[in-house]
């Protein structure tokens, strides 16, 4: 191919996908027309020289492309409406109806985690618990580092966690934090003088986690998580228990059991799985559809290690505290009977409407 | 961690029924999660023991031959192709109507029926491995009972048990219940990943004795280090390599005991020298492994090397393993030769054949974290790596090697030569761990005695004295390795005692009142208007693909990528809420009916965004609604749109400006795939807070940021008109304008004049309209509201200040009162 041919080519090229940037396809879709591939793959087909300079005008045309910002160009891209000028700060169209419709205020709902959380912030909050919002992006030493996962341990593996591509200042890769846990760091570091001025630190936190697992009726890949801290001196499992048999029975408006069970946490020591007794049939039918045996698991929790307390600047001689990380999700799926886990992202509005 | 209750019997008794009331829920409550429960008895139900009377030719047929049984319901006829068969012998017999146990928990359970072969009815069938589901067959024999003495946990358990006709399969076998203990209880005990562990907690659980194999408690004692010569050349990953020599042995099946204990916990038998090395795993938790030494080649050295480029290694599972330089591995070397991957699998050809007659045994203790990187690495995952994962005490290698060698000498009828092997330094034994039980007591919230708490630890084989102080020196043996801290204690003396036995009781702290959240709350309040106003919450994933970013305008290089995504439309975080809420509500218009509004309350992040003082990114709060009109609506939907967030202005106080926004607004502060020439950028307080836009033909929406609504709206205090005495005066005003004329310009003029008059004024909007075929105009009518606080004001007094009105804007935009 000669130069002048592969010059027009270009030009052609630059006249066609402008066409299609000024049609409205963002760049991100210009850059993928196969004309341009192919016009990069032809370069192999030309002289040394040639090639260099066409390589240039390819590689300034897909820069061009990638910086490409439509004019403020008014009505450019507006359909035809009612009224020809638009006109964003009056509250109705030109011979619009007034006021503008909106959908029947009777179908409006509040998402049903939503409503778990507010119900939950509400019974904490009057329990003395603040509240603190998690993070969506977080790195390994929050994550792990900070609650006593040794570096390389095997045990960092069991929360499936998501790493990203994209590394934190330390250059470790950053993460999706796959408990709200790596909360706890801050948490204590930032109210370690509230605890030295003899206030305990009762913290809740609610947020979003993401694991790596199968997406099923029960699991998803992201979930919401409640994680509740409180540090004080001399507190006990005993004060954990009972905190969180409070916070159940008034969760579901009676009286309750509650029972721990021995787990593993590397950040709690001892750990336990709390289970309450089911508040739907009192444990007393063996087919009830939400129990094992009249009980339902509903958390993980434990002692906060203290190597937990130390990383925090926290002296574990001389106070000790409780933790628990609970499923929103599953709490609301417990109270509504709801059947599939998927349901919550789904964005169906006959899910929707009935909370 | 499978536990068949009848082998654990050999180590410790309870006095309790095996039910949900009883063990298996005190070991739920005090040792960990029973995931199953499964009888054996029902799988083999209703095979018996037989004594074989008689075995006969079957007339015309060589293979097969009669045989009659005595059973228990008299004597049975039997036609049976083993070569095995024999009067005299003891087998399993499987009636007619029975189930072939190595179908029963398949989708199709095989039923045996009384079948005639050869002339003959045969009443049933003797059983072979194979169908008593204990792997392959050999021969095609049948299982015959009466090597017992040869079987390994016999000898153990000093117990003896003759066959008796008619006597139940599962009964003659100890096969009952097997309880599935969940495995992360375990992460941090490696000595529950043997039933050693599990028997010796159970002791404590229920507070019987333990009984503690001799054997178990050898010491470690001065190996030799030559022939072969043990080489250790990665101490950091091999703190002890052990083998022992052994010669003359048979390789052939395992004896029926054995081969149904293994079978009961999942262990596949293989033959009985690797038999033994997986009973022993199972019984301690310690790997170990047996080659053939002939296969070896009768190395001078034998060892422990970490891989180097080009070497090659055939595993037992068929797989061929070339370690990459990034990822080395630790390699088991005959004179430098790879032979097994260290702690997790061995290599094909070296591995015990049916004319082994020499092995090596060896037992070594790997690093737990090089054992997992390793299998994360290379996706090669077997028993003896989830073992020594988790840490196994290189303590137990001398004892553990001594009687693996004792028991295969006894199964293999050979003999041990001898037990070459190298540690790396002194093996230090955990230091005791030093509590005092006010500590103990203090964290759990009990009052236990120091006796009690003592009793507790004894239980399980964790014996204290009381120092001068009146502390515990809690003496940790070699297989509690997690016992470090006195934390560790507390969690022991809490879960055997039963946590069931801690009283629940509150903190007890100030009644000063917890700082609020008031972002949560006002969120909260954004929800409460919007679904008030018919708009429905959705929650959308955090991860959305390149595919939806890229339709809605965004660049997938400014988002923030998972590694190793599910899913490809779940690789990158959201830039903006808008584009999942508008594919949801795109997926929902098939089910209902427009109009519709879906909103969402979340978070987005891009690369290049907010950070915290350690450099970490930042969430950024996002609220995005989208709209979808129906068919009907003659209005474009941005101002159906615009009016959810009017309303959420209005519950707020607040009063909200719209302006144009150019299509660089859009770009680089609000990613979202809004129209260019129908958007507006949101004002509040002289600060952008987000933007309002026509999605598509039928589709508007917009996107705030709720944290900065929260705080203008908090710096903004609400305005009071206090009210008259007076009733107001109202009238309509009607002004025709240039179509391009914006609406705001227009109503601050007015508003301007209004601010200006005496009475308290409100302009609230009827109409906006064009004249037919005078596209140029627009006729906006309002209804004026005049409130005197001195007087019942006059049509006059309200004229007057609608012509200072009509004149302002004639002033400023050509304006003509229409009348």
């Amino acid at each position: 191919m000669s130069a002048d041919n592969f010059k027009q080519k270009i030009d052609q090229l630059t006249k066609d996908l402008t066409g299609r940037l000024k049609a409205g396809d963002s760049p991100a879709q210009v850059l993928k027309d196969p004309q341009l591939k192919q016009a990069f793959s032809d370069l192999s087909d030309l002289a040394g020289s040639l090639r260099q300079s066409a390589g240039q005008s390819l590689n300034q045309l897909r820069q061009t492309i990638a910086d490409y910002r439509p004019e403020d160009s008014g009505s450019n891209d507006s359909e035809p409406g009612p009224g020809v000028f638009f006109d964003p700060t009056a509250p109705i169209d030109i011979g619009g109806q007034m006021p503008a419709p909106l959908p029947p205020a009777e179908g409006g709902s509040i998402h049903p985690i939503s409503q778990a959380l507010e119900e939950a912030v509400d019974i904490f909050s009057r329990m003395g618990f603040e509240v603190v919002e998690s993070r969506q992006i977080d790195s390994e030493y929050y994550m792990f580092d900070s609650l006593n996962f040794p570096a390389g341990h095997p045990a960092r593996d069991e929360f499936d966690t998501f790493h990203l591509a994209n590394d934190d200042p330390t250059g470790r890769p950053l993460v999706a934090p796959a408990h709200t846990s790596s909360m706890q760091n801050r948490v204590l570091k930032e109210r370690k003088q509230q605890l030295e001025d003899g206030q305990p630190v009762a913290v809740i936190v609610p947020g979003r986690v993401f694991r790596n697992e199968d997406v099923d009726a029960t699991h998803d890949h992201m979930f919401y998580q409640l994680e509740g801290i409180y540090v004080d001196q001399k507190v006990t499992v005993a004060n954990l228990v009972a905190t969180l048999k409070e916070f159940f029975q008034d969760y579901y408006g009676q009286a309750l059991e509650v029972k721990i069970q021995p787990f593993y946490f590397p950040f709690t020591e001892p750990s336990f799985e709390l289970a309450i007794s089911c508040p739907f049939c009192q444990q007393k039918k063996p087919d009830c559809r939400v129990c094992s045996q009249g009980w339902i698991e509903v958390l993980g929790c434990g002692s906060i290690h203290p190597n937990v307390l130390s990383a925090a600047g926290i002296d574990p001689q001389k106070y000790s505290g409780f933790a628990w990380g609970m499923g929103l999700m599953r709490l609301a799926m417990v109270k509504h009977n709801i059947e599939d886990i998927r349901h919550f992202v789904s964005g169906r509005v006959e899910f929707l409407r009935q909370f | 961690m499978q536990v068949n209750l009848g082998w654990l019997k050999d180590y410790v008794d309870w006095d309790v029924a095996v039910d949900s009331n009883g063990l298996i829920e005190l070991i739920a409550r005090r040792l960990g999660e029973i995931e199953s429960v499964d009888d054996l008895a029902d799988k083999y139900r209703p095979a018996e023991v037989v004594l074989v009377e008689s075995v006969e030719p079957c007339p015309g047929r060589d293979r097969i031959r009669v045989a009659k049984l005595k059973t228990s319901d008299g004597i049975k006829t039997v036609v049976c192709g083993a070569p095995n068969l024999r009067a005299g012998a003891w087998a399993f017999w499987l009636p007619a109507g029975g189930v072939v146990p190595a179908t029963y928990a398949s989708n199709k359970p095989l039923v045996l029926e009384a079948k005639e072969i050869g002339g003959v009815v045969s009443e049933g069938m003797l059983l072979s491995p194979a169908e008593l589901d204990w792997g392959p067959d050999h021969d095609d024999g049948i299982v015959l009972l009466g090597e017992e003495s040869r079987a390994p946990f016999w000898a153990e358990s000093q117990k003896t048990k003759k066959p008796a006709i008619g006597q139940s399969l599962a009964e003659y076998l100890d096969l009952g219940l097997v309880i599935d203990i969940e495995n992360k209880m375990f992460t941090h005990r490696p000595d529950c990943f043997g039933l050693l562990g599990v028997a010796r907690e159970i002791a404590g659980i229920v507070g019987q004795p333990f009984r503690s194999p001799d054997w178990y408690h050898l010491a470690a004692s001065q190996t030799s280090n030559s022939d072969p010569e043990i080489v250790i050349d990665c101490p950091d990953f091999v703190s002890c390599f052990q083998i022992a020599r052994l010669k003359n042995l048979t390789v052939r099946p395992s004896s029926v005991s054995v081969l149904a204990r293994l079978s009961s916990v999942g262990i596949k038998p293989v033959n009985n020298l690797v038999d033994i090395t997986n009973y022993m795993m199972y019984l301690t938790g310690q790997p170990t492994h047996v080659f053939d030494w002939k296969a070896l080649g009768q190395p001078a050295r034998l060892g422990v090397r970490r891989s180097r480029p080009g070497d090659e290694l055939e595993l037992l599972n068929g797989q061929t393993l070339k370690p990459v330089d990034d990822q080395p591995v630790t390699l088991v070397v005959a004179d430098d030769h790879p032979v097994a991957l260290g702690g997790v699998m061995g290599g094909q050809k070296t591995a015990v054949g049916d004319q082994t007659d020499e092995v090596v045994l060896e037992c070594a203790n790997f690093n737990m974290y090089d054992i997992w990187r390793t299998t994360m690495n290379y996706g090669l995952f077997s028993p003896a790596a989830t073992r020594f994962s988790k840490g196994q005490s290189p303590h137990q290698i001398e004892p553990v090697i001594r009687r693996t060698a004792e028991l295969l000498a006894l199964t293999g009828g050979g003999e041990v030569v001898g037990f070459p092997g190298k540690s790396v330094g002194k093996l230090a034994l955990p230091d005791p761990v030093s509590v005092s039980p006010e500590f103990i007591n203090d964290r759990l919230g009990t009052d236990m005695s120091v006796d009690k708490i003592q009793a507790v630890l004894a239980g399980v084989e964790l014996h204290s004295e009381i120092d001068g102080d009146g502390c515990l020196a809690v003496g940790v043996p070699f297989w509690r390795t997690d016992l470090q801290i006195a934390e560790d204690i507390v969690e022991e003396v809490g879960r055997l005692a039963g946590y069931e036995n801690i009283e629940p009781s509150l903190p007890v702290r100030s009644i000063s009142p917890p700082p609020p959240n008031r972002q949560l709350r006002f969120n909260q309040s954004l929800r409460q208007v919007l679904s008030g106003a018919g708009a429905n919450e959705v929650y959308g994933y955090s991860f959305v693909g390149a595919d939806l970013l890229e339709s809605s305008g965004q660049l997938p290089q400014k988002s923030f990528e998972v590694k190793k995504p599910l899913r490809p439309d779940l690789q990158f975080y959201r830039q903006s809420l808008t584009p999942t809420v508008k594919a949801l509500i795109s997926q929902s218009q098939r089910t209902a009916p427009a109009p519709l509004a879906l909103f969402e309350i979340g978070c987005c992040h891009w690369l290049g965004g907010p950070v915290d003082d350690e450099g970490l990114p930042l969430d950024q709060p996002r609220l995005g609604l989208v709209y979808l009109a129906d068919k009907t609506q003659s209005s474009r939907p941005f101002y159906s749109a615009r009016r959810y967030l009017d309303l959420l202005a209005k519950s707020l106080g607040v009063d909200l400006d719209y302006r144009p926004a150019a299509a660089r607004d859009l770009e680089s502060n609000w990613p979202a795939p809004y129209r260019s020439g129908q958007s507006a950028t949101v004002w509040l307080g002289g600060e952008a807070i987000g933007v309002v836009g026509g999605l598509g033909d039928s589709l508007a929406g917009f996107e705030i940021d709720p944290r900065a609504l929260n705080r203008l709206v908090s710096a903004s205090a609400r305005s009071y008109h206090p009210l008259s005495r007076y009733p107001a005066s109202r009238q309509d005003l009607t002004l025709r304008v240039g179509t391009s004329v914006l609406y705001a310009d227009l109503l601050t003029c007015l508003e301007g004049v209004l601010s200006q008059s005496d009475y308290q004024a409100q302009l609230s909007l009827l109409s906006i309209w064009s004249p037919p075929d005078q596209d140029q105009f627009k006729h906006v009518s309002w209804r004026l509201e005049l409130t005197s606080h001195d007087q019942t004001l006059q049509t006059a007094a309200v004229s007057a200040v609608v012509d200072q009105l009509v004149s302002a804007a004639a002033a400023e935009f050509k304006a003509e009162l229409v009348t």
